[in-house]
C-alpha cells in the first residue's frame, strides 16, 4: 500500500515545525488516488438480499419469458443449452462486478476511467444510444393492449410518467426500487410456479431440464440460417440481465452500502436533493495486508456469492424452466405457433403464443398477456433508474463544470430526459411497433456485453491491489465471454448482413 | 444460574402470547400463501371461467398454502427454524405443496364433476409438484425476507416474539456498526434508524415514560 505525506496544521514558516499527517492510498490509472478506509462488517448471507434481486428483477424478462420460449417452440427444449452458457457467464460477470464495486466503492464506469477515459465514454454514448428507446414498456404496454384494448402508446406514456414522478418524490431511490421490484419478482416467481403447476408435467420438465444441459446436440441447422442465426445471438443477449445492467449493478451496490460503498452517498430523489451528502472525488480502498479487513473481505465475497448463486442464478433459471415447460405444452397444443414464427411473423409471435398458451389450459389465454406487462413495467422501473444513475454518475466526475449540481439534480435531469423522449417517440416516432425498437436493442445490448466483458476483465487485474484480483480462470472467461458475444454479433452481420436480433 | 437454551426460551414465550399476538404473527406466511390462490383463482376468472369457479379456486388452494404459510411462522416462533435460511422454509414447502397441490386438484374434479383428477397419473402429479415447491418456496422465501421484518417492527412494542425477531435482525447490524466506527451502513441499518425514531417519537408522546 502506497503512503503519501501530507503535513497538516497551520506552520508559520521557518520556525514551526508541521505536523505530518500519513494518509495512505492506492494509486490505480491516472484518476485520484483513492484513500485507505475500513470495510464495514459484512452481513450473514440470509438477512440482507442484496441488489441481485434488482438484476433478477430486471434479468428475468423478455429474454425468458418470449424470447427463448418462441426458440424452444421452433427448434426444441435442445437448444436451452446455450441459454445455461449464457446465464453462467452473466454469473461471473455479476461475480466481478461485485468484487470492483465492493472493493473500492466506485462504479465499473470510474473503474473503466481508470484505464482509460475514452473507454467510460464509449459506456456513456452506447448508453443514450441502446437506452434511450422504451422497448420494455411499449412490449408490455402491447401485452396490455391485447388483454385490455387501451392503445399501447397510451398505456406506455402514462407508465413512464408515472416511473418519473415516483422517482422525483422519494427521499432514496434505491429503498423505493427494492420495494418495487421485490414485490413485482415474488409474484412473478410464485405465480410462474402456481401456473406451472396447473399447466405442465413432469414430461415437459424432465424435457426442459434435460434440454438445458444437452450441450452435445450442438446447434440446430436451421439456426444457422439468415433468419434465425440473429434471433439466436440476440436471445443468448437477452439470457438473464442483458445490455449494460450488469454495469449498473455496480451501482447498486454502491448505494446499497455494500463494502466500501458504505463510505458513497445515495442517490435522492430530487425532491430532497437539499439534504444530499458531500460526494467524495474517488472511491476507497481496503488495506488488503491487514489479516481482519480480508476476514471481513471473504465475508462480503460470501455475501455476494450467496447472492448471485441463489438469488440471480436460481430464480432465474427456475423462471425459465417454467417458460419453457409452457413453451412446450402451448407448441403441442397449438401447432399454429410454430407455424406463425417458420414463415417469419415474428409480429405474431407474441400473439401466436398468447393464444397458444390459452388453448393449452383453457384459462391462459390472458396470463401470458399478463405476464408480459407486468415484465415491461418492472424492466422500465429498474432500467430508467439504472439509466440516470449511470449516466448522471459519469456526468458528474467527469464533465466539466458538472459538480455545480447535485448528483439528485443530474439523476433528474437524465430521468426526465429520457421519459420525455421515449413518451415523443411512442406517440410520433417510426411506426414500426415495438418489436422494432425490440430490435434495435438487442443488437447494441449485445455490442456492449462483449465490451464490458473484456473492459471488467482489464478494470479488476490492473486497478486492484494483487490479493483480491481474480484468478486467471475468472479472467479466462471474461474474456471468453466477451469475444463471444462480438463474434456472434459481428458474424451474424457480416454472414448475413443482418442487424435484426429480436 | 445455568442459561435457559434459546429454543426453550422461545417456546415459553410462545406459550405467553394471547390470540391476537398469535394471529400476527402467522399474517405474513399466511398472507403470502393466500396470494398464490388468488393467483389461481384471479387466472381462472381472466380467462373467462366462471366467477364461481375462480372463487372456488382461490379458497381450495389459496387456504390450504396460507395454512402452511401461518405453521412455517409458527415454527419461526417457537424458534424451531432459524430466522432466514431458505432451506428449513423449502423443506416446509416440499411437503406442504404437493398435499395442498393435491386438495386443489380433487376440489376442483369434484366441483367440476370430472372422472379425471389427474390426467398424468398420481406419481407424476405428487414428484412433479415436488419439484415445483422449490420455486414456491424460493418466492415465497423472498417475499417473506422482504416484508416480513417490516411488520414486526410494527409489532414489536407489544408481541414480545416480534421483539425477539427484530433484535436478533437488528443485532448483527449493531456488530458491525460496532466494528467501523467511520462507516455508515444502509440499509438494514436504515431501519433501525427508523425503529430507533418511531421508539423515541412514541416516548415522546407518552410524555417522556
Amino acid at each position: 500500500m502506497e503512503t503519501t505525506d501530507r503535513p497538516s496544521g497551520p506552520g508559520d514558516g521557518a520556525g514551526q515545525t508541521a505536523v505530518v499527517e500519513e494518509e495512505r492510498v492506492w494509486r490505480a490509472g491516472k484518476l485520484p488516488p483513492m484513500p485507505i478506509r475500513k470495510l464495514p462488517e459484512p452481513p450473514e448471507a440470509a438477512h440482507i438480499i442484496g441488489p441481485a434481486m434488482i438484476l433478477v428483477a430486471l434479468g428475468v424478462g423478455f429474454g425468458e419469458t418470449f424470447l427463448w420460449p418462441r426458440l424452444v417452440i421452433v427448434f426444441g427444449p435442445e437448444i436451452r443449452w446455450l441459454f445455461l452458457v449464457g446465464v453462467l457467464v452473466q454469473t461471473v460477470v455479476m461475480l466481478e462486478m461485485a468484487r470492483y464495486a465492493m472493493a473500492t466503492g466506485e462504479s465499473i464506469f470510474f473503474g473503466a476511467a481508470r484505464i482509460a477515459k475514452p473507454l467510460m465514454w464509449g459506456f456513456f454514448a452506447i448508453a443514450i444510444l441502446v437506452y434511450v428507446w422504451p422497448g420494455h414498456m411499449s412490449g408490455g404496454a402491447t401485452a396490455l393492449e391485447e388483454l385490455t384494448g387501451i392503445p399501447w402508446q397510451l398505456s406506455a406514456s402514462i407508465g413512464l410518467i408515472v416511473i418519473g414522478i415516483m422517482f422525483t418524490v422519494v427521499t432514496y431511490i434505491y429503498n423505493l426500487i427494492e420495494v418495487l421490484l421485490a414485490v413485482l419478482v415474488g409474484v412473478l416467481v410464485i405465480g410462474s410456479a402456481i401456473v406451472g403447476a396447473i399447466v405442465g408435467s413432469l414430461s415437459d420438465l424432465g424435457d426442459a431440464l434435460l434440454g438445458t444441459v444437452r450441450v452435445d446436440s450442438g446447434i440446430p441447422s436451421e439456426a444457422l440460417t439468415a433468419t434465425w442465426f440473429p434471433l439466436v445471438v440476440g436471445a443468448l443477449a437477452f439470457a438473464g440481465p442483458s445490455g449494460m445492467q450488469q454495469m449498473w449493478y455496480t451501482l447498486w451496490l454502491r448505494d446499497k452500502g455494500a463494502g466500501m460503498g458504505v463510505h458513497i452517498p445515495r442517490v435522492r430523489g430530487l425532491l430532497h436533493a437539499g439534504e444530499e451528502e458531500t460526494v467524495p472525488n474517488a472511491g476507497h480502498m481496503f488495506d488488503t495486508d491487514d489479516r481482519e479487513e480480508m476476514r471481513k473481505w471473504n465475508g462480503w465475497q460470501k455475501w455476494v456469492r450467496y447472492d448471485a448463486i441463489l438469488l440471480f442464478f436460481g430464480i432465474t433459471m427456475l423462471v425459465t424452466i417454467i417458460f419453457t415447460v409452457l413453451a412446450m405444452n402451448a407448441a403441442r397444443v397449438n401447432p399454429e405457433a410454430r407455424t406463425a414464427l417458420l414463415e417469419g411473423e415474428k409480429d405474431a409471435a407474441l400473439t401466436a403464443m398468447g393464444n397458444a398458451f390459452g388453448q393449452a389450459a383453457g384459462i391462459l389465454d390472458p396470463v401470458f398477456f399478463i405476464f408480459i406487462a407486468i415484465v415491461g413495467f418492472k424492466a422500465s422501473i429498474g432500467l430508467f433508474d439504472a439509466f440516470a444513475r449511470g449516466q448522471s454518475d459519469m456526468t458528474y466526475y467527469f464533465m466539466p463544470g458538472a459538480k455545480k449540481f447535485k448528483m439528485a439534480q443530474l439523476y433528474a435531469i437524465y430521468l426526465w430526459g429520457v421519459i420525455i423522449f421515449g413518451v415523443i417517440i411512442l406517440n410520433f416516432g417510426p411506426a414500426d411497433g415495438p418489436t422494432a425498437i425490440l430490435d434495435t436493442l438487442a443488437f447494441l445490448s449485445t455490442f456492449v456485453m462483449g465490451a464490458y466483458c473484456l473492459t471488467l476483465a482489464a478494470v479488476n487485474n490492473k486497478n486492484l491491489p494483487k490479493r483480491i484480483r481474480p484468478n486467471p480462470i475468472i479472467t479466462g472467461v471474461l474474456v471468453l465471454g466477451g469475444l463471444g458475444y462480438l463474434f456472434a454479433l459481428f458474424y451474424s452481420l457480416l454472414k448475413f448482413g443482418v442487424a435484426e436480433l429480436g | 444460574m445455568s442459561a435457559v437454551p434459546a429454543q426453550a426460551s422461545a417456546s415459553s414465550e410462545w406459550e405467553g402470547l394471547d390470540r391476537r399476538q398469535v394471529v400476527e404473527l402467522v399474517l405474513p406466511g399466511a398472507a403470502i400463501g393466500l396470494l398464490g390462490g388468488t393467483i389461481a383463482g384471479g387466472l381462472a376468472a381472466a380467462g373467462g371461467l366462471s366467477p364461481a369457479l375462480a372463487i372456488f379456486s382461490i379458497i381450495t388452494l389459496g387456504l390450504p398454502l396460507a395454512a402452511v404459510g401461518a405453521y412455517y411462522d409458527v415454527l419461526l416462533a417457537k424458534g424451531r427454524v432459524p430466522l432466514g435460511p431458505l432451506t428449513p422454509m423449502a423443506l416446509v414447502w416440499l411437503v406442504g405443496f404437493p398435499v395442498c397441490r393435491i386438495f386443489h386438484a380433487v376440489a376442483l374434479a369434484l366441483f367440476d364433476s370430472s372422472d379425471v383428477v389427474v390426467p398424468n397419473g398420481w406419481l407424476d402429479f405428487v414428484v412433479y409438484n415436488i419439484l415445483l415447491s422449490i420455486p414456491f418456496s424460493i418466492g415465497f422465501w423472498w417475499l417473506h425476507e422482504n416484508f416480513a421484518p417490516r411488520w414486526w417492527m410494527r409489532l414489536e412494542d407489544h408481541n414480545p416474539v416480534a421483539y425477539r425477531f427484530m433484535a436478533s435482525l437488528i443485532n448483527s447490524v449493531e456488530r458491525r456498526q460496532g466494528g467501523s466506527p467511520d462507516a455508515r451502513l444502509k440499509g438494514l441499518a436504515g431501519m433501525q434508524e427508523r425503529r430507533l425514531r418511531r421508539r423515541e417519537e412514541r416516548r415522546q408522546r407518552r410524555g417522556g415514560h
